[in-house]
This record gives C-alpha cells, sequence and structure tokens, in this order.
C-alpha cells in the first residue's frame, strides 16, 4: 500500500511540474532567436518536452543494465522486473523522442526525416532494443528469460555510446539553426527546461514503479494458477 | 590446461571439422560472390563504383559473417558437441576466446580471397597506404567476431535460433558497420590531411568496440553459455 | 511562427496522450490483475477449507 501511495503521489507532483514547465514555456519563456539569422524560432519550444523525454529514455536504458547486472549477480527475479520495466519504458519514450524529433525536422527545414545524428542514433536504439523484445519472446524458459534479458540489456547500453560517437563521424548536412543541446540556454528559458527536466523524471519513476508492481502481482498469480492447476 | 592451450584446442578442433567438409569458408566464399554479382545489377549501368567502395564491401562482408556465425554453433548445438564442450573442464570465457578465433580466421580466409576480387571485379583501387587498409579490415573483424560469437551464443540457445541473430547482431554491430565504411572509403579513396582525421577517428572507435565488448564477453559469457 | 504552430501543438498534445494512455492502460491491467488475484486467492482458501 506503500507503494500505491508513492506511485500516486509521484504521479501528482511529475504532472504538475510538467505542466507548470509548459505553462512557464509558452506563457512566460520568451520566444527564441537565432544567433545566426536573428529570426525567431517559435518551434523551439518544442524542446521543452523533447530533450527531458530524451534524456529520461537514456537513464531508462543505462538502468536497465544496473537492473541487469544486479539480477546476474543477486538472482532476484525483482531485478528482472525492474530490468524489463525500465527497458520498456525507455523504448516508449524513444518512440516519443523519434516523434518529437520528426515534429522539429518538419517545422524547422520543412521534411520529416534527414538522417540527423542524434535522432539516427534513437533509430538504431529503437531496433536495437526491439531485439531485445524479440528474443525475450522466442525463450520459453523465465530463468532463461531473465538471464539472456540482463546480459543483453547490458551489450546493449554498452553500445549507446559507442552509436552516438561512430554516427557522430558523418558529417551532417544540414546546419545546426539552434543548439538542441540546451547548452545555449538562460534565464526563464533554463527554468521552463528544469522544470519540465524534474516532472518528466517524477513521472517516470511513478510509471516504471506502477510496471514493477504489476510484474510481481502477475507472478503471484502465476503462482496461484499453478497451485490450483497442479 | 591452461588457458591458452584450452583456447588453442578448441581452434584445432573448430579448424579441422572445417577442414574436412569445407562448408563454411566454401558456402561464405559463394555468398560474397554473389552479393558482388547482386550489386552490380542492383546498380544498374554505374561503372563507377569508388565513392561507395567501403559501403559495398562492408554490407557484403557483414552479411557474410552473418552466415558463419550461425553456423558456427548451429554445428555445436545440432550434434550435441555443445554439452560435451561444457562438460569438459574447459573454463567458459575461453570457450567464448576459441570460438571467436575460429569465426576470426574463417572470416579472414574469406576477405583475404574476396577483397582482391572485389577491387578487379568492381574497378575499385586502394589509394592511401594498404597497411592501414588491412589494419581498418583486421579491428572491424575483431568486433564482428567477439559481438557475433557472443549473440550468436544467445539466439542459438532460443526457440526462433538463426532467425533471431541477424535481429540482434545488425543493430549491435551498426558501430562497426559505419566506422568500417568511414575508414575503409577515406583510405581507399586516398584522402589527406584533414580529411583523414575522421578515418583516424573511426579506427580509434573500431578499438574501443573491440576492446569493450572483449571486456563484456569475458565477464558475461558465463550467463550467456548456459549454466 | 503561424505554420510552426501546429507542428508544436502536435507534439505536446502527442506526448500527453501518449504517457496518460499508457499509465490508464497499466493501471487498468494492474487493477484488473489484482481483482483476479483476490477471487483466484479466496477460491484457494476455500478449496484448502
Amino acid at each position: 500500500m506503500i507503494m500505491k501511495k508513492a506511485i500516486t503521489i509521484l504521479l501528482g507532483i511529475g504532472s504538475v511540474l510538467l505542466l507548470t514547465g509548459i505553462a512557464y514555456a509558452f506563457l512566460v519563456a520568451p520566444i527564441a532567436v537565432d544567433p545566426n539569422t536573428g529570426k525567431e524560432v517559435f518551434h523551439q519550444k518544442i524542446l521543452y518536452f523533447h530533450v527531458p523525454v530524451a534524456e529520461t529514455s537514456l537513464v531508462s536504458f543505462i538502468l536497465a543494465a544496473v537492473f541487469g547486472a544486479l539480477f546476474l549477480y543477486k538472482r532476484e527475479r525483482k531485478y528482472d522486473f525492474l530490468s524489463l520495466a525500465a527497458v520498456e519504458l525507455g523504448f516508449m519514450y524513444g518512440l516519443l523522442v523519434e516523434m518529437t524529433g520528426m515534429m522539429w525536422d518538419k517545422a524547422a527545414w520543412g521534411v520529416w526525416w534527414q538522417w540527423e545524428p542524434r535522432l539516427t542514433t534513437y533509430l538504431i536504439l529503437m531496433l536495437m532494443y526491439s531485439g531485445y523484445f524479440v528474443m525475450r519472446s522466442s525463450i520459453g524458459e523465465d530463468s532463461t528469460k531473465a538471464r539472456f534479458g540482463a546480459v543483453y540489456a547490458i551489450i546493449a547500453a554498452v553500445n549507446v555510446p559507442l552509436t552516438f560517437f561512430a554516427i557522430r563521424l558523418i558529417p551532417s548536412i544540414h546546419p545546426i539553426l539552434f543548439d538542441s543541446s540546451g547548452a545555449g540556454l538562460e534565464g526563464p528559458l533554463l527554468v521552463a527546461f528544469l522544470v519540465s527536466m524534474f516532472g518528466m523524471t517524477f513521472f517516470y519513476v511513478s510509471l516504471l514503479l506502477t510496471r514493477y508492481q504489476m510484474f510481481g502481482v502477475s507472478e503471484e498469480l502465476d503462482i496461484l494458477k499453478n497451485q490450483i492447476g497442479g | 590446461m591452461s588457458g591458452g592451450r584450452q583456447i588453442g584446442a578448441i581452434v584445432k578442433k573448430d579448424i579441422i571439422a572445417e577442414l574436412r567438409t569445407k562448408e563454411m569458408v566454401v558456402s561464405m566464399f559463394l555468398f560474397v560472390l554473389l552479393i558482388m554479382v547482386a550489386f552490380h545489377y542492383g546498380f544498374g549501368t554505374t561503372t563507377d563504383f569508388s565513392p561507395f567502395a567501403g559501403g559495398l564491401i562492408w554490407i557484403a562482408f557483414l552479411f557474410t559473417s552473418l552466415l558463419g556465425l550461425n553456423r558456427s554453433f548451429v554445428h555445436e548445438k545440432d550434434e550435441g558437441c555443445l554439452e560435451g564442450l561444457l562438460l569438459s573442464p574447459v573454463d567458459r570465457p575461453n570457450i567464448f576466446f576459441g570460438k571467436m578465433i575460429g569465426n576470426f580466421i574463417f572470416l579472414t580466409i574469406v576477405e583475404i580471397i574476396a577483397v582482391p576480387l572485389y577491387l578487379v571485379m568492381l574497378n575499385l583501387s586502394i589509394r592511401g597506404s594498404v597497411p592501414m587498409f588491412i589494419l581498418a579490415i583486421v579491428l572491424s573483424n575483431i568486433g564482428i567476431c567477439v559481438v557475433g560469437t557472443l549473440l550468436s551464443t544467445i539466439s542459438i540457445n532460443t526457440k526462433m535460433r538463426d532467425m533471431l541473430l541477424p535481429l540482434i547482431y545488425l543493430p549491435i554491430s551498426s558501430p562497426i558497420l559505419i566506422c568500417a565504411v568511414t575508414s575503409t572509403n577515406g583510405i581507399m579513396g586516398g584522402v589527406t590531411g584533414e580529411k583523414f582525421a575522421p578515418v583516424i577517428s573511426a579506427m580509434k572507435i573500431l578499438a574501443a568496440y573491440d576492446i569493450m565488448f572483449l571486456l563484456v564477453a569475458y565477464a558475461l559469457y558465463d550467463f550467456v553459455i548456459g549454466e | 511562427m503561424k505554420d510552426q504552430l501546429p507542428y508544436v501543438v502536435g507534439v505536446y498534445m502527442g506526448i500527453w496522450v501518449v504517457l496518460l494512455g499508457y499509465v490508464f492502460i497499466v493501471n487498468n491491467k494492474l487493477s484488473g490483475l489484482k481483482k483476479e488475484l483476490g477471487a483466484l486467492s479466496k477460491a484457494v482458501e476455500k478449496k484448502n477449507k
């Protein structure tokens, strides 16, 4: 029951912070100006959601690897549940990153997809973690599923920085209109960004715990079903 | 037996089995040739392949390596050799290194024949330094074999077996593909000066990739091969 | 600004729809599972008596 309360509270804080972030971004923060052309870039508002989502998804993949390592070390089912939940959520957030990134491309350059390095990295990550789900579903035993899942989560997480640096090698065709890494943020823009960032983190933890709880309940259910069947 | 001799014994076993049947190297080699012919028709009337020489070579080698990687464990599993290997007092990571070196040798043999053939038949030439070209190929081969051996051990223990390997191997090996193509393209095009910097950093990333995954494989192979 | 507005709105709406949809689906499934678990454990208790 403590868990349920914690989930609700985290979800509440997260939502409030996210809504505050949006309100702040649209009402208080000024429209960003492109330093090169001096034009206003309204689509920069996407950043207040796009970057927190992207960073949460990366954190999620790293968490999945950490929980995977913990599972291999301690052999407790709960770490496997956490690892799987983290991969699932990271995957969902990754899809959101792709979606918002494509919207950004369309708004900024008029095309949906142009092999921009960060988005391409995410595309490869998505393909990599789709493999995770295919692999898990093609294993019969639960213990093997957990073991291979943990190993694969670690391999994939090691691959994330390598992929990122490798893709950076190929020169990007398009000029960088606005530094979307968030490094150029100041004053109200930074406040809006940080509020969204924290909001997204709280939201994420709440989702992770919910998903974790769900695995626990369904495992209990399976045990009970086996008892009745046997 | 010491670690080195255990690895040597596994490599020797693979080579003897291969010398008897010759199926792996021959089929990989034929596959490379077939891809070359497919490239010719796929690109229509193009006669100048030099701008994307690295891309052609590495797409061919990556898919060819898939063929060999799948074979290397399907074999062991079907004949029940894997159980035998696991029962013998060989350290698990040494099984990995043995299989990896075996795969590396077969892939290298295929490439030694295939690279000159590609150069001749697609009218390509290496304008840069040949030792650098070889270094790029060796670094990529190590990466391909380390990741491939690790992942094919995983895929062979699932219900999908060899169907699964491409799905997990191709995305995870994408840094190899990117770096190998960048470096070989640069070397074959004979770029110098400032344009050579991406080639060097691609090689550095390849080396980092090899080392990282060797460590990961060494640490995790115990859990992969089954208990 | 005008031609960029639909995309910005699309992003914010899209993310909320996906996130809230996820919360809704997961919680729905969770309560369903809990109900099933409660019913089953009662059945098991009866059987044991």
